[in-house]
């Protein structure tokens, strides 16, 4: 009894044993860490560079409407070194305006991200404050177009427009960090309304330069 | 196994929303113009606060110079002259008219009227006055029209006179038309009228011989203005 006790005893230390030589192994192991600085996309109106009009070539010159250029909602890029304040509105207020008279505004667009931007569509809405109607807005030309009031026809004239080409900014690319210099243009026509407020909104949609 | 499969459909719905999520996946940015534009007003109006002045005259035949009332003191012809039809300019608020009248009574030959009048820009744009757009008829006592009175004025300097178009083929023909009355305005045209300003003019009437007795005779002045930096039309 005494030696089957003790043979047991042998076996379950050979088992044990041959367990340990299955297990052992050497190992290593390899990491991948990852860190991810996102990009930035923002475009915004960088400045006003001018505000005319076209009242200097009259005879005489004279100064009857005024037109004046805010910028609201700034943004600063965080990427942009140094950093950069962007303005995503820009508000232009016209007053005394007459038919033949013309506001020119220049002014920076710029993409203050690090991501190319693709200018996708430039819509337009506009608004008869005095009469309460919607005003249409017809594309007569890349980059041109007519506000126009149902009942009296064409009542301003308005272009957007790449400054060194002309071109219209829709299907533009704009570089990071670059900025694009750009004319708006509104001429006011001869059935535009005395005493009549109207409003227009231009909104500029971006979107990363990849993306449909 | 029905359990099993139910278990596997949230995990295929979760990679297909993640696989969309890739496809449309992208920033975008807006920027707004917003512009708001109030337009100005353009109105001519005649002063609402100085009436109009219309005085008669007679020529005097020793010094040839115009002399106020009518010759050797009598009260035979008579002048009324006044401003009609006021209006607001819903702009600026501000009161004018719209028509001068003159009405002459009992005229003959020789006798002459002078109206000042007042012309004011109630409106907020500068106005150019172009040129006065003159009218007229002859009616008999009845006020049957007699004949289209037509303006003649070779040099467009507005010092000319009014003909009773007795052919009636609206050109002015001496030898078959008839001048009744001189008529002369001020000032030179054109001339610009800023915005709250104003400016006085006056406007003559020399009754002619050949201005019939007991009739009417009607004279229509527009005073055309534009915005002052357009042409005139």
């Amino acid at each position: 009894m005494k030696r089957k006790v003790m043979a047991m005893f042998l076996v379950s230390l050979m088992a044990v044993s041959l367990l340990g030589v299955a297990y052992a192994h050497w190992d290593d192991t390899v990491q991948i860490e990852g860190t991810v600085h996102m990009g930035e996309f923002i475009v915004g109106i960088l400045d006003i560079k001018m505000i005319g009009d076209n009242e200097d070539t009259f005879d005489p010159p004279k100064e009857v409407a005024e037109c004046y250029v805010e910028l609201l909602e700034p943004e600063t890029s965080v990427h942009h070194v140094p950093t950069e304040t962007v303005y995503k509105v820009m508000l232009v207020t016209t007053e005394n305006a007459y038919p033949n008279y013309i506001n020119y505004i220049k002014f920076n667009l710029k993409n203050a991200g690090t991501i190319p931007a693709h200018i996708k569509t430039v819509t337009i809405t506009a608004y008869d404050e005095t009469d309460a109607q919607d005003l249409a807005v017809v594309e007569v030309a890349p980059g041109h177009y007519d506000i126009v009031d149902p009942v009296v026809g064409a009542i301003i004239n308005l272009w957007l427009y790449k400054q060194e080409t002309g071109a219209p900014l829709e299907s533009n690319q704009l570089e990071p960090c670059t900025a694009e210099p750009v004319d708006l243009v509104i001429e006011f026509k001869q059935e535009a309304e005395e005493c009549h407020t109207y409003t227009y909104k231009i909104e500029i949609y971006a979107i990363q330069w990849n993306k449909n | 196994m029905k359990d099993k499969r139910i278990a596997v459909l949230p995990i295929l719905l979760i990679l297909a929303l993640s696989l969309v999520g890739i496809a449309y996946a992208h920033w975008d940015d807006t920027v707004q113009i917003e512009g708001t534009v109030e337009m100005g007003s353009l109105t001519l109006a005649f002063d609402y606060v100085e009436p109009p002045l219309c005085q008669e005259y007679y020529l005097d035949p020793v010094t040839g110079a115009l002399v106020p009332g009518e010759w050797l003191g009598k009260e035979v012809g008579d002048v009324d002259c006044w401003y009609d039809d006021l209006i607001e300019d819903e702009h600026s608020l501000k009161l004018g008219y719209k028509t001068l009248y003159i009405e002459v009574f009992n005229a003959y030959p020789q006798y002459i009227v002078h109206t000042t009048f007042k012309l004011h820009n109630i409106g907020t744009v500068p106005i150019k006055i172009c040129e006065y757009d003159i009218t007229g008829e002859k009616r008999d006592s009845t006020g049957a029209l007699v004949y289209y009175l037509l303006w003649y004025d070779p040099d467009g300097n507005y010092i000319g006179s009014l003909w009773e178009d007795v052919d009636g083929d609206g050109n002015v023909d001496p030898a078959v038309d008839k001048e009744v009355i001189n008529l002369e305005i001020t000032n030179a045209v054109p001339y610009q009228i800023d915005q709250c300003e104003t400016n006085k003019a006056q406007i003559d009437l020399e009754f002619k011989q050949d201005a019939q007795e007991c009739h009417i005779y009607t004279i229509h002045v527009t005073v055309v203005g534009v915005q002052w930096n357009k042409p005139c039309p």
